[in-house]
């Protein structure tokens, strides 16, 4: 949403893990799966269903929404003026998307010229997301020929943003974990079995990117970087909408698991009362008012909600992460999103997310 | 292992209510350092007798309330430390005590406690004891004699530019006298260059929003240049306005207190504007002497009614830029 250009700035804490090198940790046993495709004809041209027929067999999901690369293939075909290389890591801690795209860089463009392949177009982005300070490692201006759009300021940067830069139309956006794992299935016929995961958080001894088997446990992955202190919260996700968990030896490492995060720290501020300062709407980047729908939800008096627009939240934190008071704004919030899309709302707003019309 | 449950985000910003109230004191601390200045150890003792009583009355009514008093919430020093400044320094304990009394058990606690008042506290306690004390009220000493902390007969009252406006005279200060804050008023308020610079300080740190003093004050400059009080004309007749009596204070830390405010930043302005008005209608047709906290008050109770247009007003412009509404879109459940 352009008219409400508002957010936060957010201390970024990238290093050391943004600089280091990417280290494998893997299922020997899954590693080695491969795909049940007959070999190619002409490896060099390669044909568009063939790209969709084997992203299909290889089972790759996109990291940054969760849906399968073969179904956005298929609905991007012949209709996207653009494909993005999504290495937007706004969240502190997390460079999981940046760090495979500067480690990998030759994997990354291969995946991503197969899904040019796919739209039948010209035109490439990789959008990054620049942190200004305390980083190690400078953005390349290009890779490979293609330009890289840097987002720059606030947190949240939104996919929005792009559009102003690569021109209005319909987009293809993949992560680069995804563009990774086409280029190894179309090229070395390996089933996605991995994901890339940061591994953060002020008791982690060494933090830094893994590329992860699926179905490791949280608790696997700590154990191998190490923990310095025993932890408080244990994230799975970043540290602004992640979720955290109970126990770690239970959760395991999904499709969409960005980030490992340990916490160690004090709640000792926790029982203040709203003062009313108004900081929650200043941020909020929809341009919502979260402190009449935290009061409203925490009172259940759900009736006036209409008008507060609680379907329109991204769920992206920045008011809970201003609030003075310590408050759980961002979840009263998506308590009364939730209210709103069973009561209210009933559009189709799922859909609309990943290929912008 | 077993962890807490918690909701996202998992990192906060350092600043809590505890570093918005801090700026307050802080800078309510400086007032107290030229109100001492210009009165002696007597201010000092009516601030301490003020934060005493502001802070007993909050932890009684938090426990009869039922919850667990919080030393960390410093909003009773804040409401504690700003009734006195409002007064002239020979305001005998009493009064203080009965404002600060109002104030916390009158103002606040009812309507729920801190951030849910809808009266701002200071000026709900200024306007009681002004209307229980009146002569007293606005009887104030003429600044840099050192007031004794008890028994302050002897003592040289002066006539404040507030009084001299409301019967329709000219004050015989000169303008730079009163920028620095020697002339006859209440004990605070009369450091118009130090308010000006708290000001700037606490909408640097965030903790007041501009927008609203900005407009308010902005409001009453245009309103006395157009219809000056008295034969004084122009700028002067805008100097006057501005730094006479408690207008500047106020405007700063009881009007812009951010609980008794809206929220938008439109809704801010329209209210800075609606207020300056008012304020500027009261000093021109009340028989009173200062009737800007009755004025507060009077757009205290309409904060509510801003805050809906403010609201009303983003719900429009978020929808052309493209949100659905939830009034068109098709209900689940009929």
């Amino acid at each position: 949403m352009v008219g409400f250009s508002k957010g936060t700035m957010l201390a970024q804490h990238k290093e050391p893990a943004f600089s280091k090198p990417v280290v494998r940790f893997v299922n020997p046993q899954t590693d080695s799966m491969s795909i049940d495709y007959p070999p190619l004809k002409n490896p060099k041209g390669i044909r568009a269903d063939e790209i969709i027929d084997i992203a299909r067999a290889a089972q790759i999901v996109d990291e940054r929404d969760g849906k399968l690369l073969y179904r956005k293939l298929v609905r991007a075909r012949n209709k996207t003026v653009v494909v993005v290389a999504d290495a937007v890591d706004d969240e502190p801690y997390l460079s999981s998307k940046i760090a495979p795209l500067l480690q990998f860089k030759e994997e990354v463009m291969g995946g991503l010229r197969l899904c040019q392949t796919v739209a039948g177009i010209d035109k490439l982005v990789i959008m990054a997301y620049q942190v200004l300070t305390g980083v190690h490692t400078k953005l390349p201006k290009t890779v490979d020929g293609v330009e890289v759009v840097r987002l720059r300021g606030k947190y949240p940067a939104p996919a929005h943003a792009s559009k102003l830069k690569v021109g209005q139309g319909r987009m293809l956006i993949v992560g680069t974990g995804a563009l990774i794992h086409l280029h190894r299935a179309v090229r070395q016929y390996r089933r996605q079995s991995t994901v890339f995961v940061t591994v953060a958080g002020n008791c982690v001894a060494n933090p830094m990117n893994l590329e992860v088997s699926l179905g490791i446990s949280v608790a696997q992955v700590l154990e191998r970087c190490g923990l310095s202190a025993a932890p408080t919260r244990v994230v799975c996700g970043g540290p602004m909408t992640g979720i955290a968990i109970m126990d770690p030896e239970k959760p395991l490492i999904t499709y969409t698991t960005r980030a490992v995060l340990a916490f160690r720290e004090n709640e000792l501020d926790a029982h203040y009362s709203c003062i009313g300062c108004g900081r929650c709407e200043q941020v909020c980047p929809e341009g919502l008012n979260p402190m009449y729908i935290y009061r409203f939800v925490r009172n259940s008096y759900y009736a006036p909600l209409r008008r507060f627009d609680a379907h329109l939240c991204t769920g992206c934190g920045t008011c809970s992460y201003v609030c003075p008071s310590k408050l759980a704004v961002s979840a009263a919030v998506r308590e009364a999103k939730a209210y709103a899309a069973s009561h209210f709302v009933s559009s189709g707003d799922e859909e609309v997310d990943d290929i912008d019309a | 292992m077993t962890l807490d449950v918690w909701s996202a985000p998992h990192i906060r910003h350092n600043e809590t209510t505890r570093t918005i109230m801090g700026d307050a004191v802080l800078v309510l601390l400086i007032l107290y350092a030229m109100a001492f200045y210009y009165y002696g150890p007597r201010a000092l003792a009516l601030g301490a007798w003020s934060v005493a009583i502001s802070v007993v009355t909050d932890i009684l009514c938090v426990l009869i309330s039922g919850k667990r008093p919080n030393i960390r919430d410093f909003s009773p020093l804040v409401t504690g430390m700003l009734i006195p400044l409002l007064m002239p320094a020979t305001i005998p304990y009493g009064a203080v005590a009965i404002a600060a009394v109002v104030a916390i058990a009158a103002a606040k606690h009812p309507f729920g406690g801190v951030g849910h008042n809808v009266f701002n506290p200071a000026a709900a306690g200024f306007s009681f004891s002004a209307i229980c004390y009146g002569e007293k009220m606005f009887t104030y000493p003429l600044p840099l004699q050192r007031l004794p902390i008890f028994g302050a007969e002897q003592v040289v009252n002066g006539i404040s530019p507030a009084f001299t406006l409301s019967l329709g005279g000219i004050p015989s200060y000169a303008l730079l006298d009163m920028a620095l804050g020697n002339f006859p008023g209440p004990m605070g308020a009369t450091n118009i260059l130090v308010i000006l610079a708290c000001l700037l300080y606490l909408s640097l740190r965030n903790t007041v929003r501009w927008e609203m003093p900005v407009s308010f004050f902005l409001t009453v400059s245009v309103f006395a240049l157009l219809f000056p009080r008295t034969s004084a004309e122009g700028f002067e007749s805008v100097a006057l306005e501005l730094m006479s009596g408690m207008l500047l204070l106020g405007g700063v830390f009881m009007l812009g207190d951010p609980v008794t405010t809206p929220k938008r930043d439109l809704s801010k302005v329209a209210f800075g504007v609606v207020s300056g008005i008012t304020v500027m209608l009261f000093r021109r047709h009340s028989s009173m002497e200062e009737s800007f906290s009755f004025a507060i008050l009077a757009m205290n109770a309409a904060v509510w009614g801003f805050d809906m247009w403010g609201e009303r007003l983003y719900s429009i412009i978020r929808r052309r830029k493209g949100g659905n509404s939830p009034d068109k879109a098709v209900p689940k459940k009929t």
